[in-house]
């Protein structure tokens, strides 16, 4: 007997219940004009194209402080770049933001191969957001008010401006590799780092310590 | 489903919220739940309305969820040790489990949901997902061998 077996045992001893229980259970019930007004808010709002990106409050949050680092970074282009390698990462450094790109791109995955996630125990924490592309994964923990955002992107398409305006880079060693460490003018800890094959990023107000102990847990899980 | 909530939960406005957060569980996680067969959706349904109002119920007891750590000596029980049961001794025996095993076995090998899925399907702890897994392959083998 092979799993497949197995999961046809499973739905032979167990469908004719289930059938019998929801017919056992049709009802009459009238549902309050409460309830109805709560799923025609659900309802309406899901509807919404943007609705996973704002449907929690630190989301909202997120696409204030993320439009709010565009509008600044732009105003800043007459510039001077100050020119900085972390790592092996090239960093780009303006008055206000900075351009992160990998230095090594070449025999490294065209698109997501094998995935990496974090190991830290996130039981207490809702994934609030979750993002897959053939280039990128991205993933949001989220409780209460702290949140811990996690990507992971090819090298080959990963080139980002973030806001680093008042921040101090600093080079942590992940797991034996050079990773860039700042905080943001927002106090959110940043961690960016190349494993050789992807480039992996974690943002979080969980606090600097805590962060680094998430980032020595991410590992490849498949 | 609210017939169902309302067996457990006896009280007609948690029953409408269980309602409500089983109709939020499914939504959020549609594109799974939308390649689901037909033949399987009301067990699907069933599982999920249920472990809800479970919740609900415990939440109003404050019950917590339960945590305890798998003995360190327990092997996990591989699928393949049902591969020598008899087919019909296997179904009358998996329908003697109780209810939460059945689900979450239900859940896992039939639907195919991840832990991770289950988890969030039923706001219940990844770790525990795997745990009750465990347990209900655990059980599922202790009745089977008491059964010969």
């Amino acid at each position: 007997m092979n799993k497949n077996n197995f999961k046809n045992a499973l739905f032979d001893a167990m469908s004719s219940e289930y059938d019998e229980i929801l017919s056992e259970s049709e009802n009459e019930h009238k549902f309050s004009s409460e309830f109805n007004k709560k799923m025609k808010k659900l309802i309406k709002r899901r509807r919404k194209p943007y609705y996973m990106l704002v449907n929690t409050f630190s989301k909202r949050i997120a696409c204030v402080l993320i439009t709010v680092a565009i509008v600044s970074s732009a105003t800043v282009l007459s510039v001077d770049a100050a020119r900085n390698a972390v790592a092996d990462l090239f960093v780009e450094l303006h008055e206000k933001f900075s351009v992160i790109q990998p230095e090594n791109k070449t025999d490294t995955p065209e698109t997501i191969e094998d995935i990496y996630e974090i190991t830290y125990d996130l039981s207490e924490y809702e994934i609030s957001y979750e993002n897959y592309t053939n280039y990128k994964r991205n993933i949001i923990y989220s409780k209460d008010n702290i949140t811990i955002n996690f990507e992971q992107s090819t090298k080959k398409t990963f080139n980002e401006n973030i806001n680093t305006e008042g921040a101090n880079i600093l080079e942590i060693d992940i797991n034996g590799y050079e990773a860039m460490y700042f905080q943001d003018n927002h106090n959110y800890d940043c961690l960016i780092w190349d494993n050789g094959d992807y480039i992996i990023k974690l943002h979080s107000n969980i606090g600097e310590n805590a962060l680094i102990d998430i980032a020595k847990s991410v590992q490849k899980v498949e | 489903m609210y017939g169902i909530a309302y067996s457990i939960l006896h009280n007609v406005h948690d029953a409408e919220d269980a309602v409500q957060q089983a109709f939020l569980n499914i939504a959020n996680n549609f594109k799974k739940v939308h390649n689901i067969p037909c033949q399987e959706l009301p067990a699907f349904i069933v599982i999920i309305i249920r472990s809800t109002s479970i919740n609900i119920y415990n939440k109003n007891k404050h019950i917590s969820e339960f945590t305890t750590e798998l003995p360190e000596e327990d092997i996990p029980v591989e699928v393949d040790f049902f591969e020598n049961i008899d087919y019909e001794q296997l179904i009358t025996t998996i329908s003697k489990l109780p209810d939460s095993y059945k689900d979450i076995l239900f859940l896992h090998y039939v639907n195919g949901f991840s832990c991770k899925e289950i988890s969030k399907l039923l706001d219940i702890k990844v770790e525990n997902v795997w745990k009750r897994i465990e347990r209900a392959k655990k059980s599922l083998k202790k009745l089977l061998e008491e059964g010969e």
